[in-house]
């Protein structure tokens, strides 16, 4: 019985230490994840939670083991306050501290009794827990609708820097070129305008 | 006797009821009370379980977990209202302050002492909600040091003291706890002398294979012939010639209680092996091997019921006499040959346990006897039905019991056991002559012998009270259809493996209504022995046969293998199982799993259940099943929003990403991609809150209607 205590609180010092990194690119590896998160701290496991029933436009999640809290912590405060990209840009990255649940091998918490007891229709509670079945369906409905509207959201968004992107590489490649092929600098001899770049050569 | 069931699960309710409850007193003890109107017992019979002094029980009370006490008095009112003072055990759970960082145990309970309030109480008889199985563990020299085994069956252990006064932990038991005679608070020591029989038999298992046990009753004209091979168990059995004794000692040693039914007399077994190479082996045969008496009249009369049975695998030839022999009453024999198949046990090389049930109904000799053998097979337990068809290996039984009734009591018990052919011949002389004297036409005792493996014979033990109640709801079922097979749940503390019966769908069904504790499921244990296949390929495969269910409503604490136990327990399917692991978008609140079952039929059923009837989890979660079927993968990589490229640069980005070890960096304020990054945590701070807000409510919406459910 102790053991089982003592494997449990180094479970809970384990979650202590590790941070759960989301939003991540389906290119991500666990290596690219590593070296991203290594000069903040050491890296001792990352761990891809899988994404079994949402669509795989999710971004994924993995779970990093960190050497100590402390570095948790560092890595949580310093990943939030600045946009942090992994593998792409520019969708930064997020990270929080990571929670038990989080975890695929947890152990068993020592201590926990479930009790189960089988209902039948006499049951002068079944009425209720056939409305507490409905309603746990109809939540789980609402957090599907939720994601489908954050991944359109996502898409949107993505969609709309796009289009500002190509924009912006348009323009940054038409003034290349002017510049490039020497336009510039003559339009500016003819209109006396000081040009920088000119200026330089 | 459903109704006395009935009777027992109402009476935890209300105890207005209880006449429906089987109540027998037991020895008396002593007179007291002012006017002597009081009458003391020793023990008492409450339906159909025997409690004695100083035993410990669970009493009821409102909520998961009931309190757990001694018996330290029983007594009847002159009032006929029937009492027992209970001295407490304290789980720590419930002095948590007092114990501050004192590291207990996850079964560790605290017996009360000192004075004050909280160190016993008096209560109602009927208060008495089970036995619990509470082992002393102190290394005080004057306790019964338990086996490793007992420690692991117990449903709780302890070692110390709380005292109710000073609030303290004593680590040493002085000589009294609370006004409590220490050696009531340490082990009894019967259950050591149960052990020496067991080692007994272990030990003796290359001598002489067959043994002769004898049990006198008090009266019996007949003299008592001791065996000195057996002289610690015959000792016993001279001792305890009341048959009632005998019955406790049984049932303390070898965890049987909790099948008794009604005045039963037991008498324990002798084990024959033979063949047996391991010593171990014996020892565990031995020790899980119960016999079950039954007795439909009353205290007085003596069903007979013997003893284990070890066939061995390599030869499986197994004769057994009982012959109950009589003063001068009509003698019936029965004779009878049982096939059954002696399963190999994972480690051991083969173990049986037997588990005999006789009834004896009225005085009309009809002796039935329900053999009931319990093997043990390594797997699933689906196939562990009724074994007597199956020509693989057999134990013959040449059961001749002969029986006598007369003023009850009076009866000589012999009991004979041997696993070999040829032991047979040699030391079966007599009692076959007898059998053949009796004559073979005298068989009229409806005798059914139900083979069923049992895991272990522990199983029997009594663990939380209700479940003991189911079990004997099956016990008596199986007798009245003759032939069904026993359901037991397996309480799977230790480490042994244990496999549990088969249990028809329609026997679960019966559990409906009652509580049962999750523990974990015996198969859980024998696949150490098999490399369990990589759950994404579990989980693959059960997709593709449609067999994958999604558990919802889950407590989301709740780990994978907790849920295939729960799953186990409820429908009796195996399955392997996954939490959903929690993400970002998770509901905290609730759980998820994936179970994945082997077949489409096995998951069909259990989704039938769980959708039809209702499963409440820790009475506040019903589970939610439905089928699912996994997005299929495409063979790229899936697309992700908002990491982009400008097209032109695509193919070169591509490159250089292959190319690149990390590709991380922390945008700079002056960049468009800083900028950009903003926006997107703006989107991400948005959809954090939408998440809380959607969970939150959810809650809110669910606690709501929980607040209706009646019984919390």
């Amino acid at each position: 019985m102790e053991s089982l205590m003592k494997e449990y609180a180094a479970f809970e010092e384990k979650v202590k230490r590790t941070i759960l990194i989301d939003s991540l690119s389906p290119a991500a590896t666990e290596a690219v994840v590593r070296a991203s998160l290594d000069q903040f701290g050491n890296v001792i496991q990352v761990k891809f939670i899988p994404n079994y029933l949402e669509p795989k436009t999710v971004g994924l999640s993995a779970l990093v083991e960190l050497e100590n809290a402390d570095q948790a912590k560092t890595i949580i405060s310093e990943i939030s306050s600045s946009s942090f990209m992994i593998c792409g840009m520019p969708r930064p990255v997020r990270a929080r501290a990571a929670e038990v649940e989080m975890f695929d091998d947890r152990p068993i918490k020592p201590g926990r009794k479930i009790v189960c007891r089988w209902l039948d229709s006499s049951d002068p509670d079944f009425e209720v827990t056939e409305k507490i079945k409905h309603l746990v369906s109809k939540h789980a409905e609402e957090a599907k609708f939720c994601l489908k509207h954050q991944l359109e959201e996502e898409e949107n968004l993505a969609k709309k820097q796009t289009e500002i992107l190509n924009a912006a590489y348009k323009k940054y490649e038409l003034i290349d070129s002017v510049v490039g092929n020497r336009v510039a600098e003559r339009l500016s001899e003819r209109y006396r305008v000081h040009v920088a770049n000119a200026e330089q050569h | 006797m459903a109704l006395v069931e009935v009777g027992k699960e109402e009476s935890l309710v209300g105890l207005d009821k209880d006449e429906e409850v089987e109540f027998v007193w037991g020895r008396k003890r002593g007179i007291g009370g002012k006017r002597k109107e009081v009458q003391f017992y020793e023990s008492f019979i409450y339906d159909g379980v025997e409690y004695t002094l100083y035993d410990c029980v669970y009493m009821h009370k409102e909520g998961e977990h009931p309190y757990i006490g001694k018996i330290i008095k029983i007594w009847e009112n002159p009032d006929k209202s029937r009492k027992v003072k209970i001295q407490w055990f304290f789980r720590s759970t419930e002095i948590l302050y007092h114990l501050k960082d004192v590291k207990v145990a996850e079964n560790e309970v605290f017996l009360a002492s000192g004075e004050g309030t909280g160190l016993a109480n008096v209560n109602p008889l009927e208060a008495i909600a089970g036995r619990c199985n509470v082992i002393c563990t102190s290394e005080d020299i004057r306790n019964p040091q338990p086996s490793d085994e007992e420690v692991k069956l117990a449903d709780y252990v302890f070692y110390r003291a709380f005292d109710v006064g000073t609030c303290a932990i004593l680590d040493k038991m002085i000589d009294k706890v609370g006004g409590l005679d220490v050696k009531y608070v340490f082990n009894r020591k019967d259950s050591e002398k149960a052990s020496h029989v067991l080692k007994f038999a272990s030990d003796k298992k290359d001598n002489k294979t067959a043994m002769e046990y004898r049990a006198n009753g008090e009266s019996s004209g007949l003299k008592p012939q001791n065996h000195a091979k057996v002289s610690h168990l015959l000792g016993k059995s001279d001792v305890d010639g009341q048959s009632s004794l005998v019955r406790q000692d049984v049932q303390r040693d070898t965890n049987v209680s909790s099948v008794n039914q009604e005045t039963v007399k037991e008498v324990n077994y002798v084990p024959g092996e033979k063949n047996s190479h391991d010593l171990g082996v014996a020892k565990v045969a031995g020790k899980s091997s119960h016999l079950v008496g039954r007795n439909d009249v009353d205290a007085q009369s003596s069903p007979i019921r013997e003893d284990a049975l070890h066939g061995d695998a390599n030869d499986s030839q197994n004769e057994q006499q009982s012959t109950m022999k009589g003063n001068d009453a009509p003698v019936l024999v029965v004779n009878s040959k049982i096939a059954t198949t002696i399963v190999h046990n994972q480690n051991t090389s083969s173990e049986e346990n037997a588990l005999y049930t006789v009834k004896n109904d009225k005085k009309v000799n009809t002796l039935s006897i329900e053999l009931l053998v319990a093997g043990e097979r390594g797997k699933p337990s689906k196939d562990l039905g009724i074994l007597d068809d199956r020509p693989s290996k057999r134990i013959k039984v040449n059961g001749s019991v002969t029986l006598s009734e007369d003023k009850g009591g009076d009866s000589v018990q012999k009991f004979t056991v041997c696993t070999n052919d040829k032991e047979v011949m040699g030391t079966g002389a007599t009692p076959s002559e007898e059998r053949k004297k009796s004559g073979d036409s005298k068989l009229s005792g409806g005798l059914d012998k139900n083979m069923q493996n049992r895991n272990d014979g522990a199983a029997l033990d009594i663990r939380p009270p209700k479940k003991a109640i189911i079990d004997s709801v099956k016990v008596k079922e199986d007798r009245d259809r003759g032939n069904m097979s026993i359901g037991k749940l397996v309480d799977n503390i230790g480490k042994l493996p244990k496999l549990s019966a088969g249990v028809s769908p329609k026997e679960v069904e019966r559990m409906g209504g009652k509580s049962f504790i999750i523990t974990r499921r015996p198969i859980a244990e024998s696949s150490k022995w098999f490399e369990a296949p990589p759950w994404e390929e579990v989980l693959q495969t059960s997709n593709l046969e449609r067999a994958l269910i999604l558990l919802e409503n889950l407590n989301p604490e709740y780990t994978s293998g907790e849920v295939e136990d729960i799953i186990w327990h409820a429908c009796r399917e195996n399955c392997t199982a996954k939490m959903v692991q929690r993400t970002a978008f998770s509901s905290p609140y609730s759980g998820r799993a994936l179970v994945a079952f082997k077949t489409r039929e096995a998951a069909v059923r259990v989704s039938k259940k769980l959708t039809e009837g209702c499963l409440m989890v820790s009475n506040q979660r019903p589970l939610v099943a439905s089928f699912v079927t996994l997005p299929k993968t495409e063979g790229n990589t899936p697309s992700f929003a908002g990491h982009l490229c400008v097209d032109k640069l695509r193919l070169q980005s591509q490159r250089e990403m292959k190319e690149a070890v990390s590709t991380s960096h922390c945008s700079q304020p002056n960049t468009i991609e800083h900028e950009m990054g903003f926006e997107w945590r703006l989107l991400q701070s948005r959809s954090d809150s939408w998440w809380n807000r959607l969970y939150k409510q959810q809650k809110d919406e669910l606690r709501k209607i929980a607040s209706e459910l009646k019984r919390k």
